[in-house]
């Protein structure tokens, strides 16, 4: 063996670091093992006593460490070589007992200091292994439940370029050297080592890989086997969160689970709007989203590093119950890593991505949008707005500028300038880091992460961008066999860093270059770009930028979960006490920087004409969050027979939760430079200064009992009972139960002899109650029962800011909390293997207590209160599916996820409105339902016009003709009611439908390849109405696409004629609202991991090299493409999104 | 078990115990950065910021709730660049909601939370007394204006619950209503100080001349609303109005507004700033004749409010005048078109003879080339357009900023008095000379126009009252007035279905034609008549928001719609 190849040894089997890791990690790894080693610094006795049959080494070491304080350092897979020892030694000496222990196995040790070190015994010489002989070695390999033979099972003998795939019967044939160790590795199996003595046949047992049934499902307050769920509760796997050029978690969760839909805002770095919802929306109130704990405690997934997380469970159903008054919406448990007993290990994994902008519009030439603009005036009876000279000055890029002496009034400005490509990049970059380290021994075990991510935005100069740098420290720390700690500590920082005026939204920086003139010049002509005119808001996006100022945020939260387990105290029982801090602080400093505009006076000299953002001025904003979390928590195990089993938790939390913010802002700084609130100008003009200090805390009792017989039939039953400070005194408290069932059919012997290659089949349903509590944000709502006074505008008098206060809502004098109660039905099913493995639910929940603001005639003169006098019904189904085999060489696996939800207002005491646009509630409707006009095409002739029903006096051939639904010949809106609403028709809602998502992957000789498509089937949007059409107001531009407008020669324009303040066209109807279903190329990834005996002559256990992409490809049921099919519903002028392609490198030392 | 396990157990249990017990009293959670009504209503301060809440609804020059003068394009005598007004041409249908009826009712509880909550207040009892007159000054200009487009509307006179019955409250005459403005309005005329009392702090508050004046313009409507319906009691309320206006005219507490160092010019310069270059208001003290005014911040760096009238409106023409107002205009000599030698209609050789001779005022509301105006590229001579471009309330040196700060008048002195003189006249279809003499020409003679006399009429073949209204329509456009007069003088359904002209074109002053239409005999058109209708039966009272029906089936729409 080369002395390489010694090295990678001995780094496995040492604690000590070689000095080619970076010196931190060095010192962190020292720091630990000295804290090990402190604990065990009593002396004991080296003689032992040992007594069994067929023991695992690991259970001997851990006897041997136990009597005589030595510990053990070796690598987990070693012992997976390794054979049982049976012993009956007393008052041995240790010495002796280690070399029996050892005399048969592949292994042997040396003592060191009370440490000893398990090293492998083909850690001989290079010189000798040339001598060794070569032996041929048959073998059989058989699953180890099932005992069928396996094919296409890869055989390689460690360390040598030496291997072999088994065949169709399972059987295979190798030349060796003699002592070798064969590594056998099948894809859905745990791959083992077997060693071999001398030729002849070798049988090979594979297992089933944990991410079977076996694998440990984490549930409310708890773990419990995949075999023993009993509710509808999804994992992601956690490959689906690694290698992706993303920011957050949220973001990498998409399209992982069945019903559950992960949507954003917008593309804007930083300032996404992540947000998650499962199974559809339950309410009209909140954002129906789900509630998060991390590691036990509640927490926000979008301050996580996606690199940091171990598991992800959702919970849809009653399962969720156990976190009552908060549940409603679901639950994502999520778990970060945490370290192992085992060696260290380093990893490295870096990305770099180029991200490419889309849905940017494309514009016209200025002459072209005055033409335009003079035929939408013509068509609504006004004059032009441009002469054809001003028009031919546009052309002209000599005439940019017009500057009459004779006649002032032609001055202008006829540039042909599209500052969209002048502002916006096409692509930018982002960047994302992580290094992390785990390790331990027995009693302590570690998992450190750093991590950080950079991306910058669309605007090729100016403040756009966001970075984010965390770090991690999980350590679990066993003290004596009672009492151990778990100790998670995590912070994380974001600063985002935009415009300091919004980018976003109608009159946003991006509406600037997008709608208005593209005639107007950004500088003053002449003036050498160093001016900036002051042409309406033309330059402003440009100045803006430029020298605007900026809005940058921080958001700094440290999070702690400190968990006491004490076990062993009393048989069967388990305490766990939990207390985690977590801060949150906000800080955001606006600084809106004064710019001048010029112009030319009448002696054609400069001077400046105004200023944006006169006065200049300053706002900070300083937030913090603290909320406490404090949890006591029992377990018990009671075995009431050998085949029915009882486990019970029982449980207490207190929450409380204060948001305290200052904002100060400061106009009219002296210094146009330095923004300080204290560098006001006048004392006349002091700071503004407001707070805003928000409270509420919970007290919760809740249990489960869980109860299995012969593991096939299951039983599990929860109650929470929530009192909370957000409810009026008398509402305060309220108790939510959950039951469920499931029956394993599989494991009925009579299952089992009909159809053996069914590893699993359980039916399951569950029913419980949930409440919905999350009315908006934690900080939001918390005083609801109170009747409180706002501040209104402030009115001048004397010139002095006057303030005012007003009753703008009526209080909710009994406000008690939704109930959800849900039912689920659902089938877990593993056949071949567990090769295919699949799982449908069905679901009906119905929310019977909704609060709503009550419809109330507007005599009332105030905003009615929220009242429980509404229900809603949510059902829906999802299934997935997955297989993953293998075709000699190749590996390969396929998931599919598709589910589907509807909902529908079944009683709704209130006053029923509907209107056109998006109406909250009608009954018999699904919650945010669009009603509008039908449109039936354009009218094409003035006596289509006077034929049909009368629309709109402006009404002419090239408008939107819509249906004239009740036939009394006029377009209206009846009076708003659900027996008369006039020609309004429901046109869909904005809900998405048949969420699906795919994830194929397969591997292959170290290269590896996956992608993941994900989409919705049916959803239906309205655009926003000002954009839509060009000339809504005189001063919105058309766009290239607008260029397809009627004309009695192209009746079947995509677009109506155009016409100045052309709202007839506009209004809500099925010609603009569109189908967003789409389906995306969400990520495809392609790896290749560079062979062992490369790597680890570089002291790297596994290198691979991967190219990934985002959203690669989009096809979309959307016509108006300018629009992406993930834009929220009527959203205007929106940050664009990006596709990504990215290289990046996973390294593990 | 060992000791140290019985140890660990009564530690464990007694710690838990403990931190049940401490956390239960944190349910009681209070805001801390809130008013609450049980903290509220103790001091007149209170009542002062409850009150300062109301002046919020005055409408303005700008901004989402303030419309007044903008209302004057529903009428004939304004119009838009950016297209025709859906009421002015009848083309609107029955909204959905209504933002003045929402507005109006959310005013009228603001109001009636008042008069609820100042019970518990404790203080001088003059402010308290002031203070509840200004919220009974504000319930009334909200009733005045649900009635003025509604007709009939529900009376609300306290606060709501979710439970009351008065939710779904029918509407009631208008008659009932109008009398508890006339009860509300009496209240704050006696409550509130004067004009002259007011201190400089409070300037911009109700006074007692507000309410009374604000008493004439809702009995002057009501009077002549019913008078030309037939219906015979408008005499009591062309009283009312008559008695408001007195009280105020025999008060030293107004007078028509000079400008000190051009008197000429003093109908200019009541609609810009005391001072253009600090930017400052007139208040009382340098001017009488407003009775309340919309206030508005001090300048950019004081920014409190601000609206942006000027480029936008006037300049680019987002509202601008008619023909059909500026043939309104008297020549020099008194008299109108086709009476006056004067006249020259018929031979306008260029834009500015439009100009020549006319009411000084006509030059003083609008452009006239040359006149200089702001641009994107400086201030530049104002080049005539086929609309007639205003001045009031445009101040040139604000243009480049889109931010004003002038003060809007709601309220002036000049409204009084030409209320008193059409409520005189209309009580007895007679005005005397005396009655003529301390209003109508008043406001003549400010701008160097004849007197109006008896004799003038009968020797000129005039008809007073169409005098007596071109007055009103004169001083008072883009004032938000005459949209309102037409609907109680029972003359929309003549004058609105008519075309809405603009000026001639000049092509050595104007850039070259536009795509326009031109009537026979050379007006350029804004709006065709053939797009242009009012339905009596239908028009004079504005749709109920169908909404509102929906929601309360004890409400009734108007007829017609």
């Amino acid at each position: 063996m080369s002395s390489n190849a010694s090295n990678q040894a001995w780094k496995q089997l040492s604690f000590i670091a070689p000095c080619k890791l970076m010196p931190v990690m060095k010192l962190t790894a020292v720091l630990l093992i000295s804290a090990v080693v402190n604990v065990h610094a009593t002396a004991y006795a080296q003689k032992v006593t040992i007594k069994g049959k067929d023991i695992s080494l690991e259970k001997i070491f851990e006897n041997i460490k136990e009597q005589t304080g030595f510990s053990f350092i070796y690598a987990k897979e070693q012992l997976r070589e390794a054979s049982p020892v049976s012993l009956d030694v007393k008052n041995e000496d240790l010495n002796r007992v280690l070399k029996e222990c050892f005399a048969h196995q592949p292994l042997t040790f040396t003592i060191n200091d009370k440490i000893i070190v398990v090293k492998h015994k083909l850690f001989v010489p290079s010189s000798q292994v040339a001598r060794l002989p070569y032996v041929v070695v048959d073998g059989l390999v058989k699953d180890s439940a099932t005992k069928q033979t396996l094919a296409g099972v890869t055989i390689k003998v460690k360390g040598r370029d030496i291997g072999t795939v088994t065949d169709a019967q399972g059987k295979f044939s190798l030349e060796v050297p003699e002592n070798a160790v064969l590594e056998v590795s099948y894809l859905g199996y745990t791959s083992k080592q077997v060693s071999t003595v001398g030729n002849g046949v070798i049988n090979i047992l594979l297992s089933a890989a944990t991410t079977g049934l076996d694998q440990l499902v984490v549930v409310g307050y708890g773990a419990i086997k995949k075999v023993d769920l009993t509710g509808a509760i999804s994992t992601v796997d956690k490959k689906m969160l690694e290698n992706r050029p993303v920011s957050n978690a949220l973001n990498a969760l998409q399209g992982t689970a069945p019903g559950l839909v992960i949507t954003r805002n917008n593309g804007q770095p930083g300032k996404e709007g992540w947000s998650a919802n499962i199974r559809g929306y339950s309410s009209l109130n909140g954002t129906n989203s789900p509630l998060v704990i991390i590691d036990g405690v509640e927490g926000d997934l979008s301050s996580l590093n996606p690199d940091d997380i171990a598991s992800i469970s959702v919970l849809k159903d009653a399962a969720a119950a156990i976190y009552g008054a908060k549940s409603s919406g679901g639950v994502i448990i999520v778990t970060t890593k945490k370290g192992s007993s085992n060696r260290i290990k380093l990893s490295y994994t870096g990305i770099y991505s180029s991200n490419s902008f889309y849905g940017i519009p494309q514009r016209l030439h200025s002459w072209q949008e005055g033409m335009m603009a003079n035929i939408s005036r013509e068509n609504a009876g006004l004059p032009d707005a441009y002469t054809q000279q001003q028009l031919n000055w546009m052309k002209n890029p000599d005439s940019s500028f017009i500057q009459h002496a004779q006649d002032p009034s032609q001055n202008g400005y006829y540039y042909d300038l599209d500052q969209t490509s002048l502002i916006l990049r096409k692509s930018t970059s982002s960047e994302n880091h992580n290094l992390s380290m785990s390790g331990g021994n027995n009693e302590t075990q570690y998992f450190v992460s750093m991590g950080y991510y950079t991306e910058d935005g669309i605007f090729k100069f100016g403040p756009d961008g966001t970075k984010r740098y965390n770090a991690r420290l999980n350590l679990t720390t066993r003290f004596n066999n009672i009492f151990s700690l778990d100790s998670r500590i995590s912070f994380i920082q974001s600063e985002t860093k935009s415009p300091s005026s919004d980018v976003d939204g109608d009159y946003g920086l991006l509406y600037n270059i997008y709608q208005l003139r593209t005639m107007w010049p950004i500088f003053l002509p002449g003036s050498d770009d160093t001016k900036y005119s002051p042409t309406g808001t033309g330059a402003k996006t440009y100045a803006t930028l430029k020298d605007g100022g900026y809005d940058k945020s921080i958001k700094n939260e440290l999070n702690g979960i400190f968990t006491l387990n004490v076990e062993h105290l009393l048989p069967s029982l388990k305490f766990r006490a939990v207390y985690s801090p977590r801060l949150q602080q906000y800080n955001d400093d606006n600084f809106a920087r004064t710019i001048p505009l010029w112009t030319y006076d009448n002696a054609g000299n400069s001077e400046i004409a105004k200023y944006y953002n006169e006065p200049n001025n300053v706002t900070k904003t300083r937030q913090t969050v603290l909320a406490h979390d404090v949890q006591l928590l029992a377990d018990y195990d009671w075995s009431v027979a050998t085949d029915q089993h009882i486990h019970f938790l029982g449980g207490f939390e207190y929450q409380f939760y204060k948001y305290d913010q200052v904002v100060a802002s400061q106009a009219n700084l002296i210094s146009n430079e330095t923004p300080s609130l204290n560098l006001q100008a006048s004392a006349t003009i002091p700071p503004t200064v407001q707070d805003d200090i928000q409270t509420n805390a919970w007290i919760s009792y809740f249990g489960r009992i869980n109860y299995d017989f012969k593991e096939k039939y299951f039983i599990e039953a929860t109650i929470r009972n929530d009192a909370s400070s957000k409810l009026a005194p008398g509402h305060r408290s309220q108790t939510f139960p959950a039951i469920s069932a499931g029956w394993d059919m599989s494991k009925e012997v009579w299952f089992n002899n009909a159809l053996p290659f069914v590893n699993e089949l359980k039916i399951r349903g569950s029913w419980g109650e949930q409440g919905n509590a999350q009315l908006g944000e934690n900080y939001q709502n918390n005083y609801n029962y109170i009747a409180v006074l706002k501040q209104g505008d402030a009115y001048p008098f004397n010139n002095v800011s006057n303030p005012s206060v007003y009753q703008s809502e009526l209080p909710s004098t009994s406000l008690g909390w939704e109930t959800v109660k849900q039912t689920d039905g659902g089938i877990d099913i593993a056949l071949y293997n567990n090769r295919l493995v699949g799982s449908l639910d069905f679901f009906v929940r119905n929310n019977n207590n909704m609060l709503i603001a009550l419809n109330e005639p507007s005599v009332l003169g105030v905003t009615p209160s929220t009242t429980n006098a509404a229900s809603m019904r949510t059902w829906g189904w999802g299934f997935n599916i997955g297989w993953r085999d293998k075709i000699k060489e190749v590996g390969y696996y396929i998931n599919c996820n598709l589910a589907d939800n509807k909902n529908k207002i079944t009683r709704y005491l209130g006053n029923v409105v509907i209107e056109e646009g998006l109406n909250q509630a009608v009954p018999g409707y699904s919650i945010n339902s669009i009603f509008g006009y039908s449109a039936q095409g354009y009218f094409q002739t003035e006596d289509d016009v006077t034929d049909h029903a009368f629309q709109d006096n402006r009404t002419g051939p090239g408008d939107i003709k819509y249906e004239d639904v009740n036939g009394d010949n006029r377009i209206n809106q009846g009076n708003n009611t659900l027996s008369n609403h006039g020609d309004l028709v429901y046109l869909g809602n904005v809900s998405p439908r048949y969420n699906f998502g795919i994830t194929m992957g397969l591997n292959w000789n170290g290269f590896d390849f996956s992608c993941f498509l994900q989409g919705t089937g049916k959803r239906s949007i309205m655009l926003y109405s000002k954009s839509i059409v060009p000339f809504v107001e005189s001063w919105r531009q058309p766009w290239k696409i607008n260029t397809d407008y009627w004309t009695p020669t192209n009746p079947a324009a995509r677009f109506p004629r155009l016409y100045q303040g052309g709202t007839q066209n506009t209004l809500v109807s099925s010609h603009w609202v569109q189908n967003s279903a789409y389906v995306r190329l969400k990520n495809l990834q392609i790896g290749y991991t560079f062979p062992v005996k490369l790597t680890e002559r570089i002291n790297v256990a596994k290198a691979r090299i991967f190219f990934t992409g985002e959203n690669l490809f989009t096809a979309t049921k959307m016509w108006y493409k300018y629009y992406d099919p993930e834009d929220p519903n009527n959203v205007s002028f929106n940050y664009p999104f990006y596709h990504s392609y990215a290289v990046g490198i996973n390294l593990d030392f | 078990m060992k000791i140290h396990q019985y140890l660990y157990i009564v530690g464990i249990a007694t710690a838990t115990t403990t931190g049940l017990m401490s956390c239960n009293k944190d349910l009681n959670q209070l805001p801390q950065t809130t008013l609450t009504d049980a903290s509220y209503w103790k001091s007149t301060n209170d009542l002062e910021l409850a009150c300062n809440y109301l002046y919020s609804y005055l409408p303005g020059l700008g901004g989402s709730t303030s419309i007044e003068p903008y209302e004057d394009l529903m009428s004939n005598i304004a119009f838009s660049i950016n297209g025709a007004d859906q009421v002015s041409n009848g083309s609107r249908l029955a909204p959905a909601t209504d933002d003045n009826w929402n507005g109006d009712y959310r005013l009228i509880r603001a109001c009636n939370n008042i008069f609820e909550h100042a019970g518990t207040v404790k203080g001088d009892t003059a402010a308290i007394v002031q203070y509840l007159g200004e919220s009974h000054f504000f319930r009334a200009w909200a009733y005045f204006d649900l009635v003025r487009r509604f007709g009939d509307v529900p009376l609300i006179a306290k606060t709501l619950t979710l439970s009351d019955t008065l939710l779904y409250s029918s509407r009631i005459n208008r008659e009932v209503v109008i009398d508890s403005i006339y009860a509300d309005l009496r209240y704050a005329a006696a409550h509130c100080p004067l004009l002259s009392s007011l201190p400089a702090a409070s300037y911009g508050r109700i006074t007692s001349i507000a309410a009374l004046a604000l008493e004439s313009r809702v009995a002057l409507f009501e009077g002549t609303w019913n008078k030309f319906r037939d219906q015979s009691d408008y005499s009591k309320h062309l009283q009312i109005a008559i008695e408001a206006c007195n009280e105020i005219m025999n008060s030293t507490e107004c007078s028509l507004f000079k400008y000190g160092k051009n008197p000429d010019s003093s109908y200019y310069q009541l609609f810009q700033y005391q001072d253009n270059s600090t930017q400052e208001n007139y208040t009382y003290a340098t001017n009488h004749g407003i009775i309340l005014a919309r206030l508005y911040g001090q300048n950019l760096s004081n920014n409190i409010s601000s609206h942006s009238f000027g480029r936008g409106s006037a300049t680019d023409g987002g509202i601008f005048g008619t023909r059909n107002l500026i043939d309104l205009y008297l020549y020099k000599d008194g008299l109108p078109n086709g009476k006056s030698p004067y006249d020259s209609t018929g031979d306008e050789t260029s834009t500015a003879t439009q100009f020549r001779n006319r009411d000084p005022r006509m030059g003083m509301t609008y452009l006239e080339k040359g006149d200089v105006i702001g641009s994107i590229t400086g201030n530049i001579p104002y080049t005539p357009r086929f609309q007639y471009n205003i001045r009031k309330y445009n101040i040139i040196a604000e243009f480049a900023k889109q931010t004003s700060f002038i003060n809007f008048m709601l309220i002036r002195y000049a409204e009084v008095l030409l209320n008193y003189a059409e409520a005189s006249y209309e009580l007895n279809d007679f005005i005397s000379d005396a009655d003529l003499n301390k209003s109508v020409n008043l406001i003549r003679s400010r701008v160097n126009m004849p007197p109006l006399t008896n004799e003038f009429i009968q020797s000129n073949q005039l008809d007073m009252r169409t005098e007596l209204r071109r007055e009103r329509t004169i001083e008072l456009c883009f004032e938000g007035f005459h949209y309102w007069d037409l609907l109680r003088w029972a003359t929309a359904a003549q004058v609105l279905p008519l075309p809405i002209l603009g000026s001639r074109y000049f092509p050595a002053e104007m850039l070259s034609a536009p795509n326009i239409q031109f009537t026979s005999d050379g007006f350029s058109i804004w709006e065709p008549a053939s797009k242009r209708t009012f339905n009596s039966q239908r028009d004079y009272l504005w749709p109920l928001p169908t909404r509102e029906l929906g929601l309360n089936k004890n409400l009734t729409q108007n007829p017609g719609w």
